[in-house]
């Protein structure tokens, strides 16, 4: 369980994210949509704790993200899209060893962990391969495992399927699917509105660092009298808001 | 609540090892380079020392007789002075077939030599000196003749002893070479060995994208600068390490060769407590420049600007290095025990000179670790600034 609380960001003069208040349930996928710059970033990186909000605030698990951040992020798995954010030079199981340990697990548990997830993905052939020799569909497989080593309730994905190609998409779509299943909390940021509407039980659109639309796919395009969400975004999001 | 500071630190370490260019450019290069540069430029110096020769070229059959004449005298036994007759030997001198031109109108020599070119130079003076010499010879011999000594002339009489010959003392230090350059060395690539690591470990992980996931982790942001920190400084300790063996090997393949000919080296005699305090300068000054590193690399958006200011650092240690280059061990005033960089060349070359100064020693370890605090603080206050560590 996820709730956000007029949560707001400045940098210096700009308004990047401004008092966005939503919840997401267990077991549910929420969308986050906006143009680039309507501070999708700034809102996952402020749930991540990598940056304080200026004002408001947001419960993760029931913990405060100002009063709490080091057992919040014990609760969180973040995974960016584009480039994996491995290191090269260590194999995928060191890679995902690495993290489990510095998420408070044993080197005896991390090891294991390591293996059942790399069994779960279906990519213990590369296990012990450095990072850097694996495509780019493996290595996004790996950083999937990676944030998910400790088990956390709350999953934020940024844009998780940038450069992956058909196949490792559907990979990714569907172990997201699983997710959902085991009742995780999940905050999907992604441009593709194919796969938001998808995948998302409720989205909502940020513009300019505010939350300007809030509901299910009918409810949106219900609300703003259009037939799909590509609508609805340009309306709200697009140049035809400006 | 638990540290990771040690996990991130071994991390870290099996990373860079697995650096094959990293461990070329610490490691192999100053073993194999060292060496050889030691080797070349120490021997030229060191077979000028040992057998200096000159090649001279007399204007005319007068000149090359007088100095033939000159030249049949035993002082000139072994000079190794080649003379040959031209008529032009000043254009001999120019297009470099000749160190010395010999020219002769009436009464004077004149030794015409090129002291833009080493070898015209120090020819000149080889010939200089043994004439002279051979001047002095024969004039002690007609004085002696007359039953004078030439040494009854000399308003004064004089004798250089070192204080140690004074003071009936054992003769120490590394010799004035060593002193001037191993001290300089040291600090040089204590100032640039950590710098390869720091800008990959810092500035890398942020162009990799590797940096927002590790500060999503448990770790802390403390446990992740010292865990880092502690890997910086062990490769610039290790490239020291191996860069003072690469000198090591160079001073078993020839001694000479390291000290430029110079027989001047006596060994260093060190206390258990001096070798302590030097160690422990050491080491703060690898901490404190891998700090240095490590905060301008978290500062920089990526490797290339982190090298960049990297750049400055290694300059900027350059002039309390270059400073002192010529300076020897009891040059240093106590005053400059408070100079950050300057005072470790100065604890280096007092050490090389037999000088157990624990005063100024234990001074410039308190500058060096105030200074390594400082950098500490500030790294720890980098850290918790969100717009330098997301800085993109």
């Amino acid at each position: 369980m996820l709730a956000l609380n007029k949560l707001t960001k400045h940098f210096k003069a700009v308004k990047a994210v401004q008092e966005v208040s939503f919840s997401v349930d267990k077991g549910e996928i929420f969308g986050l949509l906006g143009a680039n710059g309507a501070g999708k970033t700034t809102t996952l990186r402020m749930l991540a704790t990598m940056l304080t909000p200026t004002g408001g605030t947001a419960s993760i698990e029931g913990l405060d993200l100002l009063k709490d951040p080091d057992k919040v992020r014990s609760h969180i798995g973040l995974l960016f899209g584009g480039d994996a954010g491995l290191y090269d030079r260590l194999t995928a199981r060191e890679n995902i060893i690495y993290f489990a340990r510095l998420c408070g697990k044993s080197g005896e548990e991390a090891g294991k962990r390591a293996e059942s997830l790399a069994q779960a993905f279906a990519f213990t052939e590369y296990l012990d391969f450095p990072a850097k020799k694996l495509s780019k569909g493996t290595r996004q497989k790996i950083a999937l495992a990676r944030c998910i080593v400790h088990d956390p309730a709350v999953m934020l994905f940024d844009e998780p399927m940038v450069g992956l190609d058909v196949t490792s998409r559907k990979d990714v779509e569907d172990f997201m699917v699983l997710l959902k299943e085991q009742g995780k909390t999940i905050i999907l940021s992604d441009h593709n509105l194919n796969i938001t509407e998808r995948l998302c039980d409720r989205i909502g659109i940020l513009h300019k660092g505010e939350l300007v639309a809030l509901g299910t796919l009918n409810e949106l395009c219900e609300t703003n009298g259009c037939k799909d969400l590509e609508e609805v975004f340009f309306k709200l999001a697009g140049r035809d808001s400006e | 609540m638990k540290s990771f500071t040690g996990i991130i630190f071994r991390k870290e370490l099996i990373d860079i090892f697995r650096d094959r260019r990293s461990i070329i450019i610490t490691f192999l290069l100053p073993i194999v380079l060292y060496p050889l540069m030691f080797w070349f430029i120490g021997s030229q110096a060191a077979n000028e020392m040992d057998g200096p020769s000159a090649t001279a070229i007399a204007a005319d059959a007068k000149a090359a007789a007088e100095l033939r004449a000159v030249l049949n005298d035993p002082i000139f036994e072994e000079a190794n002075i080649f003379l040959s007759e031209n008529n032009d030997p000043v254009a001999e001198l120019e297009n470099g077939n000749a160190d010395v031109a010999v020219i002769t109108d009436g009464s004077v020599l004149r030794l015409v030599y090129d002291p833009n070119k080493t070898s015209s130079a120090m020819s000149n003076n080889h010939v200089t000196v043994l004439l002279s010499a051979y001047n002095q010879t024969a004039q002690a011999k007609k004085l002696a003749e007359m039953g004078i000594s030439l040494s009854d002339l000399a308003p004064l009489s004089f004798l250089s002893v070192s204080l140690e010959a004074e003071t009936g003392k054992e003769e120490s230090g590394a010799g004035m070479f060593l002193t001037m350059m191993l001290p300089m060395l040291l600090v040089i690539l204590l100032s640039v060995g950590g710098m390869p690591t720091a800008v990959d470990l810092f500035a890398g992980e942020k162009e990799r994208r590797t940096f927002e996931p590790l500060l999503c982790t448990g770790a802390r942001r403390t446990d992740i600068l010292s865990g880092k920190l502690g890997a910086v400084t062990v490769m610039s300790m290790l490239g020291a390490l191996a860069s003072g063996a690469g000198i090591f090997a160079g001073y078993m393949l020839n001694p000479r060769a390291m000290t430029m000919g110079l027989d001047d080296a006596q060994g260093i005699n060190l206390p258990p407590g001096m070798l302590v305090l030097t160690l422990l300068i050491i080491m703060a000054m690898a901490v404190f420049f891998s700090g240095l590193h490590i905060l301008l690399s978290t500062y920089a958006r990526s490797i290339k600007e982190a090298s960049t200011y990297g750049s400055f650092v290694m300059i900027a240690s350059y002039i309390p290095v270059f400073a002192s280059m010529s300076k020897l061990g009891k040059d240093f005033d106590f005053w400059t025990a408070f100079v950050p960089v300057m005072n470790v060349t100065g604890s280096l070359k007092m050490v090389l000179n037999g000088i157990n100064d624990m005063k100024y020693m234990g001074v410039t370890l308190g500058i060096t670790a105030a200074f390594v605090g400082v950098v500490l603080v500030v790294g720890r206050y980098m850290f918790k600034k969100e717009n330098i560590m997301l800085r993109a």
